[in-house]
């Protein structure tokens, strides 16, 4: 039976939101291949993540489908209560920006690639860097991810 | 697939405009095609810090980058596009011998992974969300310590470095320059990564025992951590609880390339049961 783009996209949505949010493998089986990669470098840099934000959860905003693989862009949300890239907690909240792409054969996740922004969503609001410091300088009044 | 009177399908007409920007503006540097490529009223959701207006404040953030880095160039790796939006997976790179942000150029060459959304309307771009962790920026920008340099790339040398300095020191730098770009993990081990990362804190990581045999390592680690975060659903326990587990990891140029890291989350998770089920049964009785 051939897979839609759809149900491609709900394996996605219920990978996100039952095993990454909830931190829990009981859906693994069901939405992951036994020989599914990832990405190695992005994974760590989720595991920083985490460690950093323990209730780091990610809002879907949309995604996008073409042949086997799902894009999806979200918005995410945590909370800095352990030492995160050098930074020391700060128990300030944090909202940014995050895409990931889902390869899905089948009906089930071959590979993941996940995608954070650092810089602009952590290390910036954590106080790391000085927004000022960058490109147009004082008095920027656009919007960042999460802010609005 | 939504289809255009012309019968090509929408989604082709978009990538051919995004790789046009690909060329024109990140490989070509013509600033000029900027406004030819989006709507006047185009949104930009990520904007680069202290970037002040969409259209010319991104030109603005490009002049800076090619400055800092004459030869800036963008790769497409993959893209995919459904109806209005379309996806990019890049890789860029760039030689710093320029200026950047006042700091004097360090002629190092960068490179960082990012993905791009584009929303079209009409024939033009309309909306951007993006994502990269730009590691290698971070640093260079003073943001993040460089890692110490591989003074042993042996493969053994490289794996005791990425237990102690990524999987338990949780270092960014040591994650960027031990991590091969094209290096993969088993999804079943990067989410039991995740879950443990998140539920415990305190984490420790003793090597028992490493032997190599070529480019392959074992190493037999005993994890240690602390329960304070979220865990199937077990409010934080504040257990200190232990595993011991043999990690494989392949080691090519120096950096890992290929790894089975299961630190033992199945085995912590079953301490923290048999706990908790220990201390209901004492309740009960």
């Amino acid at each position: 039976m051939p897979v839609t783009l759809g149900e491609n996209k709900t394996i996605a949505r219920r990978f996100l939101e039952e095993v990454f949010n909830e931190r829990n493998f009981a859906a693994v089986d069901e939405l992951v291949s036994d020989s599914s990669t990832d990405e190695a470098e992005q994974s760590l840099v989720m595991y920083l993540v985490l460690q950093g934000f323990p209730d780091f959860r990610v809002n879907i905003e949309r995604m996008v489908a073409e042949d086997d693989k799902v894009a999806v862009l979200s918005t995410f949300g945590g909370t800095h209560t352990r030492p995160f890239m050098g930074i020391k907690p700060t128990g300030k909240g944090v909202l940014g920006r995050k895409i990931d792409i889902f390869t899905i054969r089948g009906g089930k996740i071959v590979n993941i690639l996940y995608n954070i922004d650092v810089f602009q969503s952590l290390m910036i609001p954590l106080g790391a860097f000085p927004k000022e410091a960058m490109f147009a300088g004082p008095g920027s009044t656009l919007p960042s991810a999460g802010k609005d | 697939m939504a289809v255009t009177t012309d019968t090509v399908p929408i989604e082709e007409t978009h990538k051919r405009i995004v790789r046009r920007w690909v060329k024109e503006v990140f490989n070509e540097h013509k600033l000029d095609s900027v406004e030819k490529l989006k709507v006047p009223e185009y949104i930009d959701w990520d904007p680069y810090p202290g970037q002040r207006e969409y259209l010319s404040g991104f030109k603005s953030v490009l002049t800076a980058f090619f400055a800092a880095f004459p030869d800036f160039h963008y790769d497409v790796e993959h893209e995919l596009a459904e109806g209005d939006m379309l996806v990019c997976l890049g890789r860029w790179s760039g030689t710093n011998t320029g200026t950047f942000m006042g700091l004097p150029p360090t002629n190092r060459a960068l490179t960082g992974r990012r993905i791009d959304v584009v929303r079209f309307s009409g024939d033009k771009m309309s909306e951007r969300w993006g994502t990269g962790p730009e590691l290698q920026m971070l640093q260079l920008m003073g943001v993040l310590e460089p890692a110490a340099p591989l003074e042993d790339s042996r493969p053994k040398a490289v794996c005791l470095r990425f237990i102690d300095e990524v999987l338990a020191g949780h270092d960014a730098a040591s994650l960027e320059l031990l991590i091969g770009s094209e290096g993969v993990l088993r999804t079943r081990d990067a989410i039991g990564l995740l879950v443990l990362a998140s539920a415990f804190s305190e984490i420790t990581l003793t090597v028992d025992e490493a032997v190599a045999e070529g480019e392959h390592v074992t190493a037999v680690v005993t994890f240690s951590g602390t329960h304070t975060g979220p865990l199937l659903g077990y409010v934080p326990t504040g257990d200190r609880v232990t595993a011991r587990q043999a990690l494989n990891l392949r080691v090519v140029d120096g950096r890992v390339v290929d790894a089975t890291v299961d630190l033992g989350i199945g085995e912590l998770v079953g301490q923290i049961a048999r706990k908790r089920e220990a201390d209901h049964a004492r309740h009960a009785g």
